[in-house]
């Protein structure tokens, strides 16, 4: 519990960390947001106007605790672009986003667990350097280009699936692979390498001279003690999946935070950006602490950490 | 020599040397080996299909596409060596920092250097570049930046381990300064992780740099660079894909000879690191 | 394990397409023939007609209003609101004679207050960014109910044009008594729609004014929805999602040509895309090297190539459809041997580099314009290099002075004249008292003659003398090259056959006021 105590804390003074950095470096980016909102063709005055509404004139400090005191009743901000609360919106792109991580996370994990164990166990077969090629290949193919392909592919070609969007549950499909291509690749390799050397140890060959069927004594007790550095991966890879989301939000023109955070920088709209990115640190946050108290259950040398 | 035997037994590895020197050559030798200077246009002659004159096609300007793979090279190895310099030099300088004189300092900045990890690179990458601003510079530094952790975790495990060796008691008992301990006896030891993590770190720097030129972030565009090609394929992807082909397998190739030879070095050095 | 993990991926699909279903309803394809889908390319941004709005905000607002005047794709002024008017001998006061049976969409009845009320808003409204174009006006005068009486502080020749522009849109006089927020967010207008709801940063939705004055249209009712991405935009067109779309790329028009169920349009704006040279930094304040980079730059081959053909070439630094355009012949060819002769005159015959300046993505094809005036440079020895910037830091970069913060040797913008004349783009861009950071002359130009050409100009209301002054400053610009002008840009709507009575205006938006269903 103790342990856990600290990891919230720690967590939270991360995230408050966060918060003053994000603030400080959006107000670095170099660009006028008055002037962007004022219209190309007007006068100075009505920049400086334009500046005064949006509160832009005040000392950073007073801004920050402005916005921070807002972010924590609940409010984060109004778009500059849109005039609107932001909350419901980056709701929704983060809605979108995290769904299209999870259906990602979920096919890497699927599919990289399966082949890894299935390598593992026929290891040096032919299976094996079948799924060791598309493994390499999958971690070394850039996400765009592999959704890139896929549109060419099935989307052009085979008009099987649409290239854009994410009105009908078909159009997931293919992002969902960009997405998790490469985080798939990881875990296969891991899990491959991790059930492996588990194999190999002592306790393995003395549960298999005790007689238990092959297949449960592989399954139980070598994913068991596999587990942690594949759950350490898993929880990482979350994170890589959201920065990936980027990408593959835009090549697949799928409305969620990565888009949302790349139009906010371009548009200078700097409580989107503030926003958006405390959103994700926040969320990185999370998973590392729920990563790291997993990783606590599981190995029981942590408790004396 | 015992090392690069087993290195070369390695077919994998061995393939991926391959395609390492095959990207270097291009990029050292760039002006006998492409075509055209990549920034003649024929705007006659957009996105023609490959042809006698133009190997691999032309782009949406017109620009011949295999002078433009040719001379990405030049640009990746360019921007992935500094990337390497530049992060390699501060992570090494973290690590060693951290790894070497523990306690305070060590909690201090692997706080930092956790927090930074926990953000995905390409994120940490634009966000340095929306900061700096797009071209070289930026993209160099935004790049570096994103790599930093990586080396500076691996550098202080690597120190951390090797602090403990006895012939670094013995060292020190025989008097020797902290500079000559962890230059002549633990830097050394440790390099092997070190070495393995700089070529996985340049395939990694390839792969975000391109992310960073699709995004339309990157250097500039009128050099030639692999991610800005595939970004300005896209529009084109119903109707004339093949200029989106050659750049991807450019990428795809280099990455994957880094990382094989990645892979190949962490086997024959047998670095239990992952 | 494996099948718990199967379990849960059942659970997360089922999850995720309990919160995602499908796209909105398709409705009975009868009712929906009069009501029609509008994809607009950005977010819609205020509806007040005196506030700048995005290019979708000006198209809903042009359903809305009507100003005293109204200018067609031509940029000719032609009655609306007012029936005729005149102008006093010293040019100084303009009489409007109104219409009369017109009602507001708030069934008020339109009358000469409605103006004075409107007009004179100009004068106290701090919130409006287009008060630059309307304060010359002292004020407005009710001469009786139907008849109004402006004021101008000194003469204002294009007072018509700049009545007809949207920021001229008349307001009763009973809803501009509310604050400017209201105002924005429930206009009330004459025009031919009234504002039914609007959802912020999706749509606006409008609908059919009943007691309308005029002919008006066959449509019911128009939503405006925001879709920024072209490749979406297309695709809704395409299922029948939406019925007319803007900003179409070369390869997606492709798709419609030739399909009877769609109709192309094209129409070209009066948006110059031109490159601008700082004239306070070497070489650019030597004439001959202005020159020889016009000479040196194909047009044709960057419309051809980097457009597709969606663009004309430029003629000047106006467009053919900015009412004041001379068609004088005042233009660069491309003759790259005549650019090297006058580098070399100019003391530069092995060229030089600079660097020049553009955003991305802000106008069509802007960078790429950009690179190929750079490969095509390089040709006759000038070495650009090109900085890319976001549409923010770029404004910030361009419109500061001309001491040394400013870096900027040469830049890329696309001008329009927002009245569709030429004084409006002659005042603010070319004239000494517009210098950045006060006003656009990013250039730092100054022309004695220019500018007493302008001021006649400006104050002429005999048509035939003022377009020739125009003619005469055209040609001086073009004679100095502050610009390198490149080509107009084209605009493109797609839409569905059974749509007719559309203009494409040539400041860049579609009318719908007349649109018929045939």
């Amino acid at each position: 519990m103790k342990y856990v105590m600290k990891r919230l804390l720690s967590a939270l003074v991360v995230v408050f960390l966060t918060s003053i950095i994000v603030f400080c470096i959006v107000h670095l980016i170099p660009g006028d947001p008055a002037m962007v909102y004022a219209g190309a063709g007007a006068k100075q005055e009505q920049v400086e106007n334009v500046r005064i509404e949006m509160g832009l004139d005040k000392p950073l400090v007073v801004q920050y605790i402005h916005w921070a005191g807002g972010i924590l009743q609940g409010d984060f901000g109004t778009s500059l672009a849109t005039k609107q609360p932001i909350l419901p919106v980056l709701m929704d792109k983060f809605h979108n986003t995290f769904i299209l991580s999870a259906l990602g996370i979920v096919f890497a994990v699927g599919f990289g667990l399966l082949l890894g164990i299935v390598s593992a166990l026929k290891h040096n077969s032919f299976i094996d350097l079948i799924s060791m090629f598309i493994a390499i290949i999958g971690i070394s193919m850039p996400i765009f280009w592999v959704g890139m392909l896929l549109v060419m592919v099935f989307s052009v070609q085979m008009g099987w699936f649409p290239a854009t969007g994410n009105d009908t549950w078909v159009s997931y499909i293919l992002p969902t692979i960009t997405i998790g291509m490469n985080s798939m690749a990881i875990i296969t390799r891991m899990t491959r390498s991790s059930v492996l050397e588990v194999l190999n140890e002592d306790y393995m060959v003395t549960a298999v001279a005790k007689g238990l069927r092959g297949r449960t004594v592989i399954l139980v007790h070598a994913l068991k003690n596999a587990m942690i550095p594949i759950v350490t991966t898993i929880g990482m890879q979350f994170g890589y999946l959201m920065g990936g989301a980027v990408l593959t939000e835009t090549v697949f023109v799928y409305p969620g935070l990565g888009r949302y955070l790349v139009d906010s920088l371009t548009k200078r709209d700097y409580p989107a950006i503030q926003a958006s990115i405390l959103l994700l640190a926040v969320v990185f946050v999370v998973v590392n602490f729920i990563v790291d108290s997993t990783y606590y259950k599981l190995d029981p040398k942590m408790k004396d950490a | 020599m015992k090392f690069l035997k087993r290195l070369l037994s390695n077919k994998l590895a061995v393939l991926g040397i391959f395609f390492i020197l095959i990207f270097l050559l291009a990029s050292l030798f760039a002006p006998l080996i492409a075509t055209q200077d990549y920034s003649e246009m024929d705007l006659y002659n957009v996105l023609a299909l490959p042809s006698a004159e133009h190997l691999m096609g032309t782009d949406e300007m017109g620009r011949d596409i295999f002078s433009g793979i040719i001379y990405g090279a030049r640009t990746s190895v360019l921007i992935g060596v500094s990337v390497l310099l530049f992060g390699g030099l501060v992570g090494t300088a973290i690590g060693i920092l951290a790894g070497f004189f523990e306690g305070k300092l060590d909690m201090v900045l692997m706080r930092i250097i956790d927090t930074l990890m926990a953000f995905p690179s390409i994120l940490l990458a634009m966000f340095m570049i929306a900061i700096i601003g797009t071209g070289l510079k930026g993209a160099i530094v935004a790049v570096s930046i994103a790599t930093v952790p990586r080396f500076a975790r691996i550098v202080r495990s690597s120190v951390l381990k090797t602090k403990k060796n006895e012939y670094v008691d013995a060292c020190r008992v025989l008097g020797q300064s902290n500079m000559k301990i962890l230059f002549r006896h633990i830097l050394p030891n440790g390099m092997a992780p070190i070495i393995v993590q700089a070529t996985l770190t340049f395939s990694e720097a390839i792969l975000i740099i391109s992310g960073l030129g699709f995004l339309g972030l990157g250097a500039d565009p009128m050099s030639a660079e692999w991610g800005a090609m595939l970004s300005n394929a896209r529009a084109y992807l119903m109707t004339k894909p093949h200029i989106a082909i050659f750049p991807g397998i450019a990428i795809a190739i280099t990455v994957l000879g880094f990382n094989l030879l990645g892979d190949g070095l962490r086997d024959t050095l047998d670095v239990k690191e992952y | 394990m494996k099948k718990s993990l199967a379990l849960l991926m059942a659970a997360v699909l089922a999850l995720s397409m309990a919160g995602c279903s499908g796209s909105g309803d398709t409705g009975d394809s009868g009712e929906a023939k009069t009501k029609i889908v509008v994809a607009v390319t950005a977010e819609i941004l205020s509806l007040d007609p005196q506030v700048n709005s995005s290019t979708p905000g000006e198209t809903v607002k042009d359903t809305i209003f009507e100003g005293l005047v109204k200018a067609d794709e031509f940029n000719e002024v032609h009655p609306s609101l007012a029936e005729s008017w005149s102008v006093s001998d010293d040019g100084l006061e303009w009489t409007f004679k109104l219409r009369q049976g017109v009602k507001f969409h708030d069934g008020e009845e339109f009358k000469a207050a409605d103006v004075k009320a409107t007009l004179e808003r100009y004068l106290t409204n701090e919130g409006s960014t287009r008060a630059y174009l309307y304060n010359n006006i002292k004020e407005v005068q009710i001469l009786d109910d139907y008849t109004v009486k402006i004021v101008t502080n000194t003469v204002q020749a294009n007072l018509l044009n700049v009545l007809a522009y949207g920021g001229g849109g008349i307001m009763s006089a009973k809803s501009l008594e509310r604050s400017n927020d209201e105002i924005a967010a429930s206009p009330v207008g004459t025009g031919p729609f009234k504002l039914k709801e609007v959802v912020t940063g999706e749509s606006a939705t409008v609908e059919k004014f009943d007691d309308y004055w005029g002919e008006g249209s066959d449509l019911t009712e128009i939503k405006f929805l925001t879709v920024t991405e072209a490749s979406t935009r297309v695709n809704m067109l395409e299922t029948g999602e939406v019925d007319y779309i803007t900003g179409v790329t070369k390869e997606d028009i492709a798709r419609f040509e030739g399909n009877e169920k769609f109709t192309v349009q094209y129409a070209d704006s009066n948006r110059v895309a031109h490159l601008g040279f700082n004239m306070t930094k070497t070489p650019f304040d030597n004439k001959l090297v202005r020159q020889a980079m016009n000479y040196a730059v194909d047009r044709e081959a960057i419309v051809e190539g980097v457009l597709g053909g969606m663009g004309t070439v430029a003629r000047s630094v106006l467009a053919e459809t900015t009412y004041g355009f001379s068609d004088a012949g005042d233009m660069y060819t491309y003759d790259p041997a005549k650019a090297k002769e006058l580098l070399k005159q100019a003391g530069y015959p092995d060229g030089f580099d600079a660097t020049v300046v553009t955003c991305d993505g802000r106008y069509f094809k802007d960078k790429a314009t950009v690179m190929a005036v750079t490969s095509q440079l390089a040709e006759v020895g000038i070495n650009l290099k090109v900085d890319v910037y976001d549409w923010a830091s770029y404004l910030d970069l361009v419109k500061t002075a001309w001491d040394d913060n400013n870096t900027v040797e040469m830049y890329f913008f696309g001008w329009e004249s927002g009245t569709g004349e030429a004084s409006y783009l002659f005042n603010s861009l070319f004239t000494k008292k517009n210098w950045a950071p006060v006003g656009w002359n990013t250039m730092f130009y100054e022309n004695d003659e220019f500018e007493k050409l302008n001021d006649l100009s400006y104050s002429c209301t005999d048509d035939t003398e003022r377009l020739a002054e125009y003619a005469q400053m055209q040609k001086i610009v073009m004679d100095d090259a502050p610009w390198m002008p490149l080509f107009v840009f084209q605009q493109v709507a797609v839409y569905r056959s059974d749509l007719s009575g559309i203009t494409l205006l040539p400041i860049e938006f579609p009318r719908f006021t007349e649109c018929k269903i045939k």
